[in-house]
């Protein structure tokens, strides 16, 4: 008792008034985080042992959920298959894209400022605008693209209608709206010294060298950074594929997220819908470290660890 | 004069208190009311909503028109307004009442998986104290079909009638060749005609289908089970065989018609904006035949009236081996009254409303739907809408009736008869394979939902 006493007693009145004004100003936050991220994360949890369809009260029934999905659920390994597919491709695909245009945006390029604000656009257009507009181009029937294929006599391209052409059709999608990896790409280059190039050009080295060897690990950070991000992104991927496909034809764009979607409010499994959602967070944790594991291979940090 | 200076802190420490005060005021309990609300007059003053929502988008106006009419308003009570939502989506719906905090009544949603999990209230001692609604009045199997046991589920009211027809664009009819005034009867000839009217450009792109077997209502298990004369759910037992030879048989007619097309083909068309949902190829004339029931001739009347005048109708298939079963369903549309709703007797008070002549009139001319209150259907002119004549007039000739959606897990079925054809169409899996796998999923859903 004497110990704790003296250990409080470290305190002056003015820190304790600190640590009260400090706690009362951070409560607004502390409270929203509480109720609206903790309290519903710990809930789905729970929800996740139960069975639960919004409407009765939940009833537990341990792991269940978890074992129905693994071992009964008609669509969950088609559903993982689509996933890995789509996020194998489209985010390495979309990174590398980002990462080259961004190169050549920094490039003097003539209206350089007029393609920078063009790539960008995608990223502020809203999801359902940028769907819309992706339906009229790669509809079978109407669509433009095919459009033009008919009026050169080639065989148009079934691109959401056909299971085989679905999902690299949404993969094109996403590759296209890479406009703020673009924009954080084109930061990170700005900030690779010049003399490393003027240094590299001294010692020979040409444009490929230059690339390979200084602007690739100064922005190896950044490539990170947007691999970690796109991953969590394309792994919850939901608007575009759902107002597309809606997950069809023939479940081949059935996305995690829209089994989740279908589970929680076409067939109230709210519990199965929380179990699917601990385990997309498990699949992204685990795919996120071993990113980060690997990052010490390939990533440079100025010579830090 | 002396000037005070305030320090940062002082400040921060005086507005953290001022605000805290303003959000505990906020919160507070409000405090009685003023006195010149007492009263009895006040009192009956006080104005009320009555809240109901509905998934169709097409009843607005109607429900707008209805609202204003005095004897609405009166019979409501004056003060009362009638607070209607349109197009709104299950989701929505499932949201208000998880949280506690529904609308007041809600139609054209999963009545008897709603009534299943105990959301709804039973209404019969309210139609028992009706002045209004005489069940009597009321197309029995309309109003059978608002009952699951001794409990009636929702007020049966707004539309009910006839549920399964062939209805046809006759002048694509006969553009194709065909006589309009001979229509199929049977698979078979649905399947000719089919091939006839639907075109194609010449890199084989689909242009025009036929029929979609299994837009609006063919796409139902109920449907296609009665069409090969099925019964995949015992409402008695409560009970479904999902996993029998004629289902199989059903799908793979169906597959037929999606094979002649091509099944990217459909999901093209289908993906085209205004032409992938319930009827809208139709209405759009990229389709010719759609099976659908009686409110197709006023829908498309009202929507597309130019193609309307070319609608005509006749009986749902049914296979060759069933030649000369007339096959129909029926069931009611429903007000349901949830539980938690504020004002269970306002709403109580709309569906009540809807039986009388004004509204039925309302709905009929404005939205082209039928409610079967047996005193009002002879009032009825049949020669309003094109092809609406068919089913005024041929009631009495029906064979096969059914009263349709009462499993409580009907709308799962449906998703997942979907799901499954669309394998058998794409030669993934036999018909066989596919209501064995129904089966299955339905006996999953059955057990998950505790049924």
């Amino acid at each position: 008792m004497a110990a704790s006493t003296e250990k409080v007693s470290r305190y002056t009145p003015q820190e304790w008034r600190n640590l009260r004004l400090g706690l009362l100003f951070v409560s607004p936050w502390a409270l929203g985080f509480l109720l609206f991220t903790i309290y519903p994360l710990l809930s789905s949890l729970y929800y996740s042992l139960t069975r639960y369809d919004l409407l009765r009260p939940p009833v537990f029934l341990g792991a269940k959920n978890y074992l129905t999905l693994f071992f009964d659920d008609p669509h969950f390994w088609n559903v993982m298959y689509n996933t890995l597919f789509y996020v194998g491709l489209s985010v390495p695909f979309g990174v590398g894209a980002a990462f080259i245009i961004a190169n050549m945006l920094n490039s003097r390029i003539v209206a350089r400022s007029f393609f920078r604000s063009v790539i960008y656009v995608p990223s502020i257009v809203p999801a359902v605008a940028s769907a819309m507009v992706w339906q009229f181009l790669m509809n079978v029937q109407y669509g433009a693209v095919n459009g033009v294929l008919r009026y050169f006599g080639l065989p148009i391209i079934p691109f959401l209608s056909n299971p085989g052409w679905a999902k690299p059709s949404l993969i094109l999608v996403a590759i296209w709206a890479q406009g703020a990896a673009v924009v954080i790409f084109l930061a990170a280059l700005q900030d690779v010294p010049r003399s490393l190039y003027e240094a590299a050009t001294v010692d020979g080295a040409n444009l490929w060298h230059r690339f390979r060897n200084v602007t690739i690990p100064l922005t190896s950070p950044i490539i990170l950074f947007n691999l970690i991000m796109g991953l969590i992104v394309a792994f919850q991927e939901f608007t575009v594929p759902w107002l597309l496909t809606e997950g069809g034809p023939m479940n081949s764009t059935e996305f995690y997220l829209i089994h989740l979607y279908r589970n929680a409010f076409e067939y109230l499994r709210m519990g199965k819908a929380s179990a699917l959602a601990w385990i997309l967070f498990l699949i992204i944790v685990v795919f996120s470290l071993i990113i980060f594991k690997s990052s010490a291979r390939w990533v440079y940090y100025g010579g830090e660890k | 004069m002396t000037m005070q200076s305030i320090s940062r802190r002082d400040f921060l420490r005086t507005s953290g208190l001022v605000a805290g005060s303003a959000a505990l005021a906020a919160c507070a309990a409000p405090g009685p009311a003023p006195a010149a609300s007492e009263g009895n007059d006040t009192m009956a003053a006080e104005p009320q909503t009555i809240s109901w929502w509905y998934a169709w988008g097409n009843l607005d106006p109607a429900v707008e028109s209805i609202s204003q009419l005095e004897s609405f308003k009166a019979h409501i009570g004056e003060n009362t307004t009638l607070d209607y939502r349109g197009s709104t989506n299950n989701e929505a719906v499932l949201t208000a009442l998880a949280a506690g905090d529904p609308p007041d009544g809600g139609s054209n949603m999963d009545y008897p998986g709603l009534w299943s999990r105990g959301v709804c209230l039973p209404v019969n001692d309210m139609v028992d104290s009706s002045e209004i609604i005489d069940p009597n009045e009321v197309v029995d199997a309309v109003w059978q079909g608002g009952f699951y046991g001794a409990d009636l589920i929702g007020v049966p009211s707004i539309e009910s009638f006839l549920w399964y027809g062939l209805n046809y664009n006759a002048q694509h009819v006969e553009e194709a060749g065909l006589d309009p005034d001979d229509p199929p009867l049977t698979w078979e000839g649905v399947m000719e005609w089919h091939k006839e009217l639907s075109q194609f450009d010449d890199g084989g792109n689909v242009l025009r289908i036929g029929l979609d077997p299994i837009d609006a209502m063919a796409g139902e298990p109920d449907f296609i089970a009665t069409s090969y004369g099925h019964t995949w759910w015992n409402d008695e037992e409560q009970t479904f065989h999902l996993d029998h030879e004629l289902m199989a048989q059903g799908i793979e007619t169906q597959a037929e018609f999606f094979r002649f097309i091509g099944p990217d083909n459909f999901a093209g068309l289908r993906s085209v904006e205004g032409q992938g949902t319930w009827g809208a190829a139709f209405n759009a004339e990229v389709q010719s035949m759609i099976i659908e029931g009686y409110w197709h001739a006023g829908e498309t009347t009202i929507q597309k009236p130019e193609v309307a005048v070319h609608n005509r109708a006749t009986w749902a298939p049914v296979p060759a081996f069933r030649e000369g079963a007339k096959i129909m369903a029926t069931g009611p549309h429903m007000v349901q009254i949830y539980r938690d709703g504020k004002n269970p007797d306002g709403i109580f008070k709309v569906a009540e409303f809807l039986h009388t002549e004004e509204p039925l009139n309302i709905i009929f001319h404005e939205v082209g739907w039928i409610m079967g209150i047996q005193s009002w259907l002879p009032t009825i002119d049949a020669d309003t809408f094109p092809g609406l004549r068919f089913y005024i007039d041929n009631i009495e000739e029906v064979t096969d009736w059914i009263v349709g959606r009462r499993s409580p897990i009907h709308w799962f079925v449906n998703t997942q008869l979907w799901d499954l054809r669309e394998q058998v169409y794409r030669d993934l899996i036999t018909p066989q394979e596919a209501v064995t796998e129904l089966q299955k999923r339905a006996e999953d859903e059955w057990e998950a939902q505790g049924l």
